[in-house]
């Protein structure tokens, strides 16, 4: 599990730096989403792996060694709120370079001076 | 103030922010509560002080209750007291600028609250106790300056708020990895948790390549040498008030957490301080000759105090760095994180003060291109007068505040024999004289030059402009004549930094062992 | 989208949403669940509302602003933690009871309550005045 987390970790990483790395802002753009997907991946695979145990939802009379750690979970889920708003932002911000230059070409904005 | 009352650095911009949200219409009211909720802010810092500063004693509030390395800690000691209340200062004086220079169209929208939450990010991150929610208040910081950048925005400063806005996202990203796996190999977030397993010598090789990983996110936060290009591409685009304030608080913030990341908490594991120092040293020299060098070539107001705030990254650089360095005394350590923490105070104020300068020099000259403007000396003195204080404090001239951060941070560094770095940093100061003396002679000195640009016929109201920067000042002349007491205060903060035991036992309490926490999870669930 | 046959659909979907936003709420102290999830919920539902109905309909069903919301929410949020504060406790500190309601059967149902619960509600509110107001604005910028 964790040796699949791990490959994932590295492909999501890859594609993201590949997209940054393109000329085309919305690709740019979906890189750092996927470079944050990634980040959440291996947060959840440093927690160890998940096979076999309970969710952490606590009952009695359960060994507490049986359950996934809670943590890193909460650590994702704050991760991806943060992510959701920053997101939301890039989008805002994509849509009214777009209204105002009717591009999203990095080459075609770098020549773009001020109105 | 009783411990559980710090968390009112964080209620105070909070409530603000939602108060400003609400009287979303009316501007007046808008701005009243503004600066009611910044004075608050002021007088709750210097309570701070007040109950940490005398005795460098430490005031912990674990939220919620839960015990410490488990739920999340706020903690306030005598670094960030002294932080906090700079922070609150300069935050005021940004605030009394923006009420009355500002037109309506640049202070609409969510400019109020977008600044109160700023704060908010800033005073949460100079008090955490944990590396996650240092994240968190990383990003309220970052997400309320993203919005900030685009405030009244132009086409060119939507550009430039790209590079901004990506770069700190990728360096948020790489934080909350590190997190990550920091936990994964420490089973703790806490900071002093960490401390504690650092200081007993416990901490795996596997975690050095994470914690270096750190100085990227850090460096690229507090713009250090290779990291530091885009800096100067994106602030000069911003109104000066704006400037001001980012350049006053954020790259600060990112070299207090160094400060508490690299000397406190991993500062006595030899396996990262071995890598860390020399990394932050080299860059150090590095980032601060380039930048100035950047500074002196540049022909804008704007330009010339962006670049410039990289210089002086490098001299708080230089004793973070060399207070981890191999093999050196336990007073010089102190000396060099002392001569750090004030260059941060000091900076923190006068180089907002000059971006508010440049700022009024701006609505006076009617542009900031050094080669257009002149002879604002005769139209505005005051301005001039203030100016001059606050440039020469930057350069270092004694006896203004400058001079004694520089002059302590010297010693450290000959104390410990690191002379190549000595002498850059003395190099330095003397180009950054030449590059204020430019824009003093350029812009006040001489007489007006060419024709290009009209000069605004009437006077502009420069008021709560003038204000804002007379109270900068102030603080500014008083660091520089209290020299004394001020260091004394950094000099408090930095032993405890040097020596974290007693921050790790004020956070952690006596006792702590690991497993009571399972036990813990458990009876809280007992009917 | 202002299809009938979506638009007879909405009419049941949004309150059994809503409702089932509130279980979930009710839900989350001790199981899975809370305000942050049935703030989703809710959004959800409302921006289904809106696109069948339009941005008009969604202003009359909404009490208030999303911005106010936020705003409310906020504070609710906040004020729960400063409650702890006037006991001499940490912030955010949370205390909770037990309620005894009568049901049909004779025999009484224990509810328990927590003060999170006012902390949860705000966080619900925050959540569904966000996601609601970020997407209205961000189909009026598409349109």
């Amino acid at each position: 599990m964790n040796l699949l987390i791990s490959i994932m970790v590295g492909v999501l990483f890859g594609a993201s730096v590949f997209l940054m790395l393109g000329r085309e802002l919305k690709g740019v753009c979906m890189g750092v989403f996927l470079l944050g997907h990634g980040a959440n991946l291996a947060i959840l695979g440093a927690s160890g792996s998940p096979i076999g145990k309970l969710a952490p939802v606590l009952e009695h009379g359960v060994d507490l060694a049986r359950y996934t750690d809670p943590l890193p979970q909460a650590l994702i889920l704050t991760a991806i709120v943060i992510g959701f708003a920053v997101q939301a932002f890039l989008l805002t911000l994509l849509v009214i370079t777009w209204r105002r230059t009717q591009t999203l070409d990095l080459n075609k904005l770098a020549l773009e001076t001020e109105h | 103030m009783t411990p559980h009352q710090i968390i009112f650095f964080i209620i105070i911009p909070m409530a603000g922010g939602i108060c400003t949200i609400l009287a979303h219409r009316q501007r007046k009211l808008q701005r009243f509560l503004g600066i009611g909720f910044l004075l608050a802010n002021i007088v709750t810092a210097a309570a701070g002080l007040c109950a940490v500063a005398p005795t460098g004693s430490i005031l912990v509030s674990q939220m919620g209750n839960w015990p410490a390395p488990f739920g999340i800690s706020l903690v306030l000691d005598t670094l960030s007291a002294l932080m906090l209340m700079m922070s609150s200062i300069v935050c005021l004086a940004v605030f009394l600028y923006c009420v009355f220079q500002f037109d309506d169209d640049q202070q609409g929208g969510f400019f109020h609250p977008l600044f109160h939450l700023l704060i908010l990010g800033v005073q949460w991150s100079f008090l955490t106790g944990d590396f996650f929610n240092l994240f968190v208040a990383f990003e309220i910081m970052l997400m309320a300056s993203y919005a900030m950048f685009c405030v009244g925005t132009t086409t060119l400063q939507m550009k430039h708020a790209y590079k901004y806005v990506l770069l700190n996202l990728v360096g948020s990203i790489l934080f909350v990895t590190c997190a990550g796996l920091l936990y994964g190999q420490l089973g703790t977030l806490n900071m002093a948790d960490i401390t504690r397993i650092a200081m007993s010598g416990q901490l795996p090789d596997s975690s050095v390549p994470v914690i270096a990983m750190l100085v990227l996110v850090f460096g690229g936060k507090t713009a250090i040498f290779p990291l530091w290009f885009w800096l100067p591409d994106t602030y000069h685009t911003l109104p000066g008030a704006i400037g001001g304030l980012f350049a006053g608080l954020l790259t600060k913030v990112g070299a207090y957490v160094m400060i508490r990341v690299f000397v406190m908490i991993f500062g006595s594991a030899e396996s990262i301080t071995s890598i860390v120092s020399p990394l932050l040293l080299g860059s150090a020299a590095v980032t601060m000759f380039l930048g100035v060098l950047g500074a002196v070539s540049m022909h804008s107001v704007r330009r010339i105090l962006s670049i410039h705030i990289i210089s002086q990254v490098g001299y708080m650089l230089m004793g973070i760095g060399l207070a981890i360095a191999a093999g050196i005394a336990f007073d010089s350590r102190v000396m060099a994180v002392a001569g750090a923490i004030f260059f941060i105070m000091h900076n923190m104020v006068v180089k907002c003060c000059l971006f508010l300068c440049g700022g009024l020099m701006h609505e006076h000259a009617g542009s900031d291109n050094l080669q257009a403007i002149g002879g604002l000396l005769k139209r505005a003195p005051w301005l001039a007068v203030l100016f001059m204080i606050a440039a020469m404090s930057l350069a270092g001239l004694p006896p203004l505040s400058g001079f004694f951060g520089k002059w302590v941070l010297l010693v450290a560094g000959l104390q410990s024999e690191h002379y190549v770095i000595v002498i850059i940093a003395v190099i330095t100061s003397l180009f950054t004289l030449l590059s204020m003396l430019k824009i003093w002679s350029y812009g006040f000195w001489s007489p007006p030059q060419g024709d290009h640009v009209e000069h605004p016929t009437v006077r502009p109201r420069t008021f709560g402009g003038m204000a804002g920067i007379t109270l900068l000042v102030v603080m500014a002349l008083s660091m520089g004549f209290g020299a004394q007491h001020y260091y004394q205060l950094c000099e408090t903060a930095a032993k405890s930094v040097v020596d974290p035991t007693a921050y790790v036992q004020a956070v952690l309490g006596e006792q702590h062992t690991p497993i009571k926490q399972l036990s813990l999870v458990e009876t809280s669930l007992e009917p | 989208m202002r299809t009938l046959i979506l638009q007879t659909a909405v009419r049941a979907i949004v309150p059994l949403s809503l409702v089932f936003a509130m279980f979930i709420y009710f839900k989350g102290h001790q199981l899975p669940g809370g305000g942050f999830v049935a703030g989703l919920v809710a959004a959800v539902a409302l921006i289904v509302h809106r696109m069948s109905y339009g941005t008009q309909s969604l202003r009359r069903m909404l009490p208030c602003s999303e911005r106010t919301m936020v705003a409310i929410g906020l504070t609710l949020a906040l004020s729960t933690g400063i409650g702890a504060l006037f006991v001499g406790l940490p912030f955010l500190t949370s205390t909770h009871g037990y309620i005894h309601l009568p049901t049909t059967t004779g025999t009484s149902y224990e509810f328990e309550w927590a003060s999170v619960m006012i902390f949860d509600l705000g966080v619900f509110l925050v959540v569904t005045g966000v996601v609601v107001g970020m997407i209205d604005c961000l189909a009026k910028e598409v349109h």
